[in-house]
């Protein structure tokens, strides 16, 4: 197969997949459409049968040219007798495409005229046995498959306009570009803020010289005034470029949602087939547009609850009969937008969810207790199906039934910065998912904030607001630190960023900072050392061999050139709420409010009185004892975290001090530090084998010494 | 065609002259089908080598940002160019003991991706010889390390990057979600 054909047999995939898409709907309106639309709907069908033939005429696809050229003949027929097709000839037009869909994704579709191409049944194996003589099938081997997957991006402007299809990767290439842009007005915002105070600086230089200086200062200081004035017209340049880029950015990566419902009536239709059902898809998604991306994204979870609407939701037949249902039952997916995201609602006729059996389940499993299941409100338990391990099914099929599934639909959804539920009033009578998800992933607006040293950026999305907290006013409640809140509300629970993030906790000002972070009806509060501020970021993936880090959903690159950690807000959110041990993980923080309790232990006043200065101002509770035996009686009624002692004291010396404490069973842990003037290397020697943690000079003292020591020890 | 006729001394002169230029040649063609060009490491007390091939730059240590559940070889990610990177602490991961701190960032890649390699300094490139090198670690230092595939006569150790790169250790998958049913 020549290069060309290969590229025209691409290019005739993605118009046939596109042009089926369009049939499918068609014969859907044929069944439930009023007369008049069926004569529209018979019309449009036979131009695109006819459009079908014909490209495949082109690219030498005989088997589907035949099958077209039938279905255009049955289509011809009721169009121009004015007549409304039977459900039998309908039925006959969708075997009809699933053949020539099945021809087209088997990759038989060399100029093999096919001796069974009429109408048959639609099983894979007979499809595949019509077609595949045994030199077609090894040619077929030969083809290189190009991929109906949507590896091409077609921007298709509104109104018509002519359109051009692009590689993905090229528009990725073009994405990365908001976030140079992004980094540059960054970087020119810090510019014009040193142009700034360089001006103030010259400013309050010229006054403080003598005039003639002042006068020739009046030139710089006139200078500087122009290149301001330069520099806020270049950044206002660059605001009103970035804006319309990103603008742009965004709307060039946007398809119609309704481009994947083709795909959803196969699932519907293939799943039905299987399974005996009748079902109907009703979509009605308008014109809303997507970003590419994350209509990709949303494949997978939304082929996942349709099959399970048609697999456990919708009923047999018979039963939908006994119930007086209607007997195809109709599931429906609706799309809207609010607040910028879009709201996707799959909704379904059948039988619907039983709490009951779904709390007897969950505490089966041991999700949950009896206790807890009892007290859940039916639309609780109901959404405990998207914590995974629970299946409904009462068999496992190939469709569906193995417990795992609307864990991965929320994973899934909340990965792309979304959120998945089942909502609390069914619209159709069975279930309804409520799936939203951002319509864009261009730029979007980020808090940065910096834990332990390191900058982290949240998604604005999910902040409510940010508060300071004295720590005073944090509470243990339920085995975490929360603030306890004056308007009545529940306790709103505190995590450690840095400690989430698996960093070392600081010291704690005696004022924090609370990010209070919401998702999914759920409430945290970070707490973060500072809040840099709101800026507009592109979030990168992170490398390709961190495949998945909790709690991290990617990177971002800050003007600077390092790099920020983007907080996988939701997760954190619902791992923390959800996963009651670890709920511990916060309770360390009132311990860290209380400064550490130091013991210095020395028979000279200088140095005693020298070690408590530093020690006290730098926050410890200090305890003094003026000889060993001193110390040791402090020790046994007082609770102290470090002793700094001497050597050579009356009593009780510092060696035979530390080694009573090495011996007892409650004090042995103690760290204890040695300041003396033995500086001799058997003095050293001698206190490492008593059991010193750090051995400290006299003659070489020096505050920062004691302090890291301390601080490292306590 | 010449009709000069030549003399003796001559003639072996011109003998001279060519056995001279066969030499030279000789050791020329031996030289480019033997030796390999690589970037010299210093770590510890030890000597790697990487293939030239396979290093992108050398950069001074630039800031890296710590993420969670990492291991202990991998101090985090930093960005170079606008692509997010993985760096590895050569030392580390090698086993070798050193207190000293990182002096340089070794960009490398292979098949699967870039990643970063914080070594303590740069000793330079060299060419090695590739007859000389002995394959396997016999028992230098890192004799049982996968990713170092080789010792020169100098006991300068080879480090393999595809090696390294498809070392399933480098892969941290935290929360590995099962796929759809």
């Amino acid at each position: 197969m020549s290069h060309l054909d290969a590229e025209l047999l691409a290019v005739f995939r993605l118009q046939v997949a596109e042009a089926f898409d369009e049939l499918g709907a068609l014969t859907e309106d044929m069944r439930s459409a009023s007369d008049h639309d069926v004569a529209k709907a018979l019309v449009s069908a036979a131009r695109v049968t006819h459009n079908i033939k014909g490209a495949a005429r082109i690219a030498g696809v005989k088997g589907v040219e035949e099958i077209a050229h039938q279905l255009e003949d049955a289509l011809i027929a009721p169009r121009d007798n004015g007549e409304r097709p039977s459900e039998d000839t309908i039925n006959q037009m969708v075997t009809r495409i699933v053949t020539m869909q099945k021809i087209i994704d088997g990759g038989q579709i060399l100029g093999e005229t096919s001796q069974e191409n009429k109408p048959h049944q639609p099983s894979t194996q007979d499809v595949t046995d019509a077609e595949g003589t045994e030199t077609t099938q090894r040619e077929a081997t030969n083809i290189p498959k190009p991929s109906l997957q949507p590896m091409d991006a077609e921007i298709q402007p509104k109104g018509g306009g002519a359109s051009v299809r692009i590689q993905v990767d090229r528009l990725d290439q073009l994405m990365a570009h908001t976030g140079d842009v992004l980094r540059m007005q960054s970087r020119a915002a810090n510019r014009s803020g040193m142009l700034r105070d360089l001006s103030e600086a010259v400013r309050q230089a010229r006054r403080t010289l003598p005039s003639e200086m002042q006068y020739r200062l009046t030139d710089v200081d006139r200078l500087l005034a122009h290149i301001m004035q330069a520099d806020t017209q270049g950044r206002s340049y660059l605001d009103r470029f970035q804006s319309s880029f990103n603008a742009s950015m965004k709307r060039v990566r946007m398809l119609p949602v309704s481009g994947a419902t083709g795909r959803w009536r196969r699932i519907v239709r293939d799943c039905a087939q299987e399974l005996g059902k009748n079902v109907r898809l009703r979509v009605d998604v308008g014109s809303i547009e997507i970003d590419k991306h994350i209509l990709d994204g949303l494949a997978d979870p939304i082929m996942h609850l349709l099959r399970n609407a048609v697999d456990h939701g919708i009923e047999s037949p018979s039963v939908r009969a006994k119930h007086a249902k209607p007997s195809t039952a109709t599931i429906k997916i609706s799309a809207q937008i609010h607040d910028g995201k879009v709201q996707l609602t799959l909704s379904d006729d059948g039988q619907g969810i039983h709490c009951e059996h779904v709390r007897r389940k969950a505490v089966e499993r041991g999700i949950i207790t009896e206790e807890q299941a009892a007290s859940l409100r039916d639309d609780q338990a109901r959404n405990l199906l998207f914590r995974g391990g629970i299946s409904l099914a009462q068999q496992v099929s190939q469709i569906s039934g193995r417990g795992v599934g609307l864990d991965v639909v929320r994973a899934r959804v909340e990965a792309m910065g979304g959120t998945a539920c089942i909502a609390p009033h069914a619209i159709l009578g069975g279930t309804t998912f409520l799936l939203t998800v951002p319509t864009s992933l261009v730029a979007t607006r980020g808090l940065l904030v910096r834990a332990q040293g390191i900058v982290y950026g949240l998604a604005v999305a999910c902040i409510t607001r940010t508060l300071r907290v004295s720590v005073t006013d944090i509470k243990h409640v339920d085995g975490g630190a929360a603030i306890v809140q004056s308007n009545g509300e529940a306790p709103l629970r505190l995590r450690w960023l840095s400690s989430i993030m698996g960093e070392r906790l600081g010291h704690d000002p005696e004022t924090i900072k609370v990010v209070v972070v919401a998702h999914g009806g759920l409430r945290l509060g970070l707490v973060v050392d500072e809040v840099i501020g709101e800026v507009a970021f592109v979030a990168k993936g992170l490398p390709w061999n961190l495949k998945n880090i909790k709690g991290v959903s990617g990177a971002v690159v800050l003007d600077q050139g390092t790099v920020a950690v983007v907080v996988d807000l939701p997760q954190v959110i619902h791992e923390t709420m959800h996963h009651g041990n670890q709920r511990s993980e916060t309770v360390h923080v009132a311990p860290e409010q209380r400064p550490g309790r130091v013991l210095i232990v020395d028979d000279s006043l200088t140095s005693r009185t020298l070690e408590h200065n530093i020690l006290t101002t730098a926050g410890y509770d200090v305890a003094v004892a003026v000889d060993g035996e001193k110390a040791w009686t402090h020790l046994c009624n007082h609770g102290i975290d470090l002793v700094v002692t001497d050597v050579e004291m009356p009593n009780l010396n510092g060696l035979e001090l530390l080694q009573r404490i090495r011996a007892d069973d409650k004090l042995k842990k103690m760290p204890v530090i040695l300041v003396t003037s033995l500086q001799q290397p058997t003095d050293i020697a001698a206190g490492a084998d008593a059991g010193a943690d750090e051995y400290i000079v006299k003659g070489r003292f020096d505050q920062r010494t004691l302090l890291s020591a301390v601080a490292r020890l306590i | 065609m010449s009709t000069h006729d030549w003399s003796q001394a001559e003639l072996k002169l011109l003998k001279r002259r060519a056995d001279r230029l066969l030499r030279l040649h000789k050791s020329t063609s031996q030289t480019t089908q033997t030796m390999t060009q690589v970037v010299l490491l210093g770590v510890g007390n030890e000597r790697l080598a990487l293939l030239a091939t396979s290093v992108n730059k050398i950069f001074a240590v630039p800031p890296i940002t710590p993420l969670p559940q990492l291991p202990p070889w991998m101090p985090g990610i930093t960005q170079i160019q606008g692509e997010m990177i993985s760096v590895v602490h050569l030392g580390q991961w090698l086993g070798i003991a050193t207190e000293q701190k990182p002096g340089c960032l070794v960009l490398a890649s292979g098949t699967q991706g870039a990643i970063g390699l914080l070594a303590d300094t740069t000793l330079g490139f060299d060419s090695i010889d590739e007859d000389a090198i002995s394959q396997g670690m016999g028992r230098t230092a890192l004799s049982g390390n996968r990713s170092a595939k080789a010792v020169t006569p100098h006991f300068i150790s080879i480090i393999d990057i595809e090696h390294l790169l498809a070392d399933e250790r480098l892969i941290v998958d935290s929360k590995a979600i099962s796929g759809m049913p």
